[in-house]
């Protein structure tokens, strides 16, 4: 309970520009997400869709009092959530990529059993690394791939979130795509 | 200025990406003012943009919700048994992980699929767990995974069953091409399991590729009857065993929507003909290479489920009687499925048979056939001729039917001559027109 208040009060500081706040909230949102997901995964099959939207909503509303759902603070935890997704999912890339592994079972081929694979998991960290200089150079075309990518969400959805016709998030992803691929595969043609 | 660069790189390549390509350059150069940098930076990024890549295209949201679902119930820690040495991770699916393991006392290998102790006090996930035990060593079949027992240690439920050393369905669909005659004896294989099971009055209610493994050997077993329900309503003794209340409900959707019955996805009552429907689907996928309802989410794929009738691609429209077949598991109308499986099972023997052994005729009962009333039809496959003796001799030997010789019976010879009086008919009259034609002229 006490968790949930200080989620709202914890968006709040960091939309009023409260940048320490933000260490505070991922650890509980991503706590959240992860109750939600469980909920998901056990009420539906594995390769069922998850509905992202619907996962990130009902986070969201959980976090919040029902009846004062506010714009500002919806934005910051729908881009919250993705930076979550990024992070989680670049730790396991990293471990997946790396021999020496903590995990009990590193030692077998997880192949079907994680759900990165290899590939995937170099595709990422490229990725990461790029999305991180791209944050430098246009920080708003970062937070839409952010949430395209990791956050799952529709150009419809980010528009709203975002406040901008969708037609404007697809121009800048657009860019942001071509710009992305030309670094990774930049760096790659470097490599060899 | 570097921002002013590209706040310029930006202006220039958004106006430039939506012009024909062949007016690109030239609005670029004259765009960036003939700065060289400037140039090359946009045009390769235009270049970037024209790649039709999958770059980005699959969003990782999903696979992340895994992630943190799995960690936060534990789903891969290794439980700790005494009876079971864990030995590697199997494959997992929503809530459980099947481990391979060594049974200490028989000294043998076993799998055993493991709730996470998270789950160990969620009382319907346990009532699931322990239906599925009870459903599938209900079925005693050399194509059903035989179950060793059911229990709890260390604080997580397991089941223990038989170690079926091999891939799973989709895991050979994804690798290669299944070739029809294979193809043909699993999905014989698998109706054989799915006879037992509704035999037994079972329905398995989750028949998809993930739940099916081809050992190594070339048996099939099916697998994971995690959904699965006794139908036998008659039967009150059966029936107390598993509890109504996990009955699905409409808009509750369990199971992978894209080989779900349209029974299924209305959330209507489901007798054995629902696997039958699924059944369609895993030997259509077989077959085509790919399903019969597709759609980019998954309520897409339901609707096509329920209202559209499926289409055969050129692989399988070759083969009429493998579309009867799969016309009467595919028909919307439970009705109009085949009323039992054993008729399906055997409709599926004769035809791979008949693909096992090409050039013979043969005569039989196909069940597929029995509304249209050719009950009796002589057919021939077409891409399988005595000219390829080696491929039959290598099918034959994968399906393990070394001695085995089908019933062969010659064709009815009255038909045949019918037919051959009909194109001697044609061939006479058709000369007796160009004699005509040539003595009027
Ligand atoms: N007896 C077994 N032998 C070998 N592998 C198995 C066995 N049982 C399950 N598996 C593997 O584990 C996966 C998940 O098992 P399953 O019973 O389908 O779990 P779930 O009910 O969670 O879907 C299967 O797809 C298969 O790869
Ligand atoms: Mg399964």
């Amino acid at each position: 309970m006490t968790d949930r208040q200080n989620i709202t009060e914890l968006l709040a500081a960091w939309s009023d520009g409260d940048r320490t706040s933000l260490e505070n909230l991922m650890p509980l949102v991503e706590q959240e997400l992860r109750k939600i997901a469980h909920n998901y995964m056990r009420r539906e099959n594995p390769n069922h869709t998850l509905q992202t939207t619907a996962l990130i909503n009902e986070a969201y509303i959980e976090l919040n009092n029902q009846h004062s759902v506010n714009w500002q603070n919806r934005k910051h935890f729908f881009a919250i959530s993705a930076q979550i997704m990024r992070r989680i999912l670049l730790k396991h890339a990293r471990d997946r990529t790396c021999a020496k592994r903590g995990g009990k079972f590193a030692h077998v081929s997880l192949e079907d059993v994680t759900v990165l694979t290899h590939e995937k998991s170099v595709e990422l960290i490229a990725l990461d690394e790029a999305l991180e200089r791209l944050s430098q150079l246009d920080p708003l075309k970062c937070t839409i791939v952010e949430m395209r990518y990791f956050g799952g969400l529709s150009v419809e959805e980010i528009g709203k979130v975002l406040d901008f016709a969708p037609v404007t998030i697809g121009v800048h992803w657009r860019l942001a795509k071509a710009w992305l691929g030309r670094e990774i595969n930049g760096a790659n043609q470097m490599v060899h | 200025m570097k921002v002013n660069r590209w706040e310029t790189v930006e202006k220039v390549f958004n106006k430039s990406v939506v012009l024909p390509r062949e007016k690109r350059e030239a609005f670029v150069a004259s765009a960036c003012g003939g700065d060289a940098d400037l140039i090359e930076d946009v045009l390769s990024l235009l270049a970037e943009a024209d790649k039709d890549d999958k770059f980005l295209s699959e969003p990782v949201f999903e696979v992340g919700a895994k992630i943190l679902a799995s960690e936060y119930i534990g789903l891969f820690d290794e439980p700790n048994f005494a009876a079971y040495e864990m030995q590697k991770i199997l494959g997992r699916g929503g809530s459980s992980v099947v481990f391979l393991a060594r049974d200490v006392s028989l000294e043998r290998s076993v799998a055993i699929k493991v709730l996470p102790a998270a789950l160990a006090d969620d009382d319907e996930r346990i009532l699931r767990f322990q239906q599925e035990a009870k459903a599938a060593s209900a079925i005693s079949h050399p194509n059903v995974a035989h179950i060793y027992g059911f229990g709890k240690a260390d604080n997580r439920y397991y089941l223990a069953m038989e170690y079926v050393q091999g891939d799973t369905l989709r895991e050979l669909l994804k690798k290669k091409e299944i070739d029809k005659v294979f193809a043909l004896d699993i999905a014989c294989q698998i109706s054989k399991a799915l006879c037992a099971a509704h035999k037994a009055g079972i329905v398995h209610r989750d028949v998809k590729p993930e739940n099916i493994i081809v050992a190594d050997d070339g048996l099939v077993k099916v697998l994971d009857f995690g959904l699965a329900k006794s139908f036998t309503v008659q039967n009150r003794e059966t029936n107390r065993s598993f509890d109504a209340s996990l009955d699905t409900k409409p808009g509750m959707i369990i199971g992978t929507v894209s080989y779900m019955s349209p029974e299924q996805i209305r959330g209507q009552q489901l007798d054995w003909r629902t696997d039958i429907w699924s059944f369609g689907v895993v030997l259509y996928e077989m077959l085509a290479g790919s399903r019969p309802f597709k759609g980019e989410t998954s309520s897409d794929i339901q609707a096509r489920i329920l209202l559209i009738e499926h289409e055969y691609p050129a692989e399988i429209a070759e083969m009429p009687e493998i579309r009867k077949i799969l016309d009467k598991c595919l028909a919307k109308d439970v009705n109009l499925r085949y009323k039992a499986t054993p008729e399906l099972m055997n409709d599926l023997e004769i035809f791979h048979k008949y693909l096992s052994y090409p050039g013979n005729k043969f005569k039989y009962s196909f069940a597929a056939n029995a509304e249209s009333g050719e009950e009796f039809e002589n057919f021939e496959a077409p891409g399988y001729s005595e000219e390829n003796p080696e491929e039959n001799k290598e099918t034959k030997e994968a399906n393990g039917e070394k001695g085995a010789k089908p019933e062969i019976i010659e064709g009815k010879p009255e038909k045949n001559y019918a037919k051959y009086k009909l194109i001697i008919a044609a061939a006479v009259f058709f000369i007796f027109i160009i004699v005509l034609i040539a003595i009027l002229y």
